[in-house]
């Protein structure tokens, strides 16, 4: 059986070329106009999620993140390459709005909580 | 099923937010209060209008009859007169203006309202307002910041740091003014009367001020423009340019401001274009606007500059 991570891992490869294949076609239909936020919004996907989960399938199950740990962590991955198609789709349709910062802000804040619980949990397991 | 739960009300969550943001973005209309008192009315003085009939100074001017055709208006106060031209593979419509007093170059907001969402074309605010001609403004209500001060009234002072802003006093001259340098409130005090926030800069002193770097996708590429320059005091242009279709291209603003530096024009700006550019004379559109170059329509903005009574 694959370790969940390698599974996990290969899923987040399949979003980031649909992150990528988004971001391209948008701004083919964009009339020249193209933004950073939607070309790059892969990038979340792709190492904050792919390369992330590929390396926790090397290490073996015991690596594998709690499942509060993991859920925090992917939610944040998630709000952070939404936040960055949404900002960019603005930008090119040259127009802003300041509550995409929540994007940011919340997507951080959730991959930071994770990565904290994970942290935490690997600290006090060496400490057994 | 317990297990996906959180991860669905997650999901849900997020989609809802997006869902709002879009909506705050392009459809929830909000109207907001004026960030600033407004400052006193100053009385303005006008000079005589060199418009080539019968300037006799001598003897009591002549009343000049009005005189409106599909390009040209013209009556005691205010000259205007409608050409195109063909620059860099576009489309180029100019209104060439002379105005008597400064008080007849106007700026009005969409439904008189300041807001966002807030919208209408500018053939329907040129109406409203009964202007004989009308550009669209700098789209103020497509972005949360951008100082607006118009008709002496400051209606938002949060600005980026940086931008530069066409700064019009009550004596009709252009200047360029930057956010966050100088504050909208201390623009007021010193005279502006309307601050139109947008960029950017075409043209300083006559000659191309566009900056080489740090310029957005859209004014790099070729797109449809609106941009308003002085040539002299009181002698003003508004220029749109046709962009987005096969027989025009469109202008990048360094296009546009060479374009405008042929024109004579010592002080230009550019507004918001894309989509919105739109200039309506007499009830009519004057150029073709469009989005995605295949529909011709007018879009609905925040605001438009206009000469009117």
């Amino acid at each position: 059986m694959r370790p969940r991570a390698a599974v996990i891992a290969r899923r987040y490869l399949y979003a980031a070329a649909f992150s990528l294949l988004l971001g391209v076609v948008y701004t083919c239909f964009s009339n020249g106009v193209y933004s950073a936020h939607m070309l790059l919004a892969f990038v979340f996907p792709l190492m904050g999620g792919a390369a992330v989960f590929g390396v926790l399938s090397r290490l073996g199950e015991r690596a594998y993140p709690a499942q509060w740990a993991e859920r925090f962590y992917r939610w944040g991955i998630a709000a952070l390459t939404l936040g960055s198609h949404v900002h960019g789709a603005l930008e090119i349709y040259g127009t802003e709005n300041t509550m995409t910062a929540w994007y940011w802000w919340i997507g951080g804040l959730l991959a930071e909580i994770g990565v904290a619980i994970y942290a935490v949990r690997m600290l006090t397991r060496r400490g057994d | 099923m317990k297990k996906y739960l959180w991860g669905l009300l997650y999901s849900l969550g997020l989609a809802a937010f997006t869902v709002y943001l879009l909506l705050d973005t392009f459809v929830i209309a909000r109207v907001y209060v004026p960030a600033l008192e407004t400052v006193s009315e100053t009385k303005v003085t006008g000079e005589m209008l060199d418009i080539g009939i019968g300037d006799t100074p001598e003897t009591e001017p002549e009343p000049i009859p009005t005189i409106v055709t599909e390009n040209l208006y013209v009556d005691e106060q205010i000259a205007i007169e409608i050409t195109q031209h063909r620059w860099d593979n576009s489309d180029v419509y100019v209104a060439d203006i002379l105005l008597m007093s400064p008080e007849y170059l106007k700026t009005a907001l969409a439904m008189g309202a300041y807001g966002r969402n807030v919208t209408q074309t500018t053939s329907e605010m040129a109406e409203a307002n009964g202007a004989i001609l009308a550009v669209n403004g700098d789209y103020y209500g497509s972005r949360d910041n951008g100082y607006v001060l118009r008709n002496g009234v400051a209606y938002r002072a949060a600005g980026k740091r940086g931008r530069d802003v066409l700064v019009i006093g009550e004596d009709g001259v252009f200047s360029i003014g930057q956010e966050g340098a100088v504050t909208v409130k201390a623009m007021q005090s010193a005279g502006a009367r309307h601050v139109l926030s947008f960029g950017p800069v075409l043209l300083k002193d006559g000659e191309v001020a566009v900056p080489a770097r740090g310029l957005s996708g859209h004014a790099t590429k070729r797109n449809p423009r609106t941009a308003i320059g002085m040539v002299e005091e009181l002698h003003y242009v508004f220029v749109t340019v046709d962009g987005r279709t096969a027989k025009s291209a469109g202008l990048t603003v360094q296009s546009l401001a060479k374009f405008m530096a042929t024109l004579g024009v010592q002080t230009a700006y550019n507004l918001d274009g894309g989509g919105s550019a739109a200039m309506v004379f007499n009830g009519q559109v004057v150029n073709r606007p469009t989005y995605d170059g295949k529909v011709i329509e007018e879009r609905k903005v925040s605001d438009i500059v206009y000469i009117g009574y």
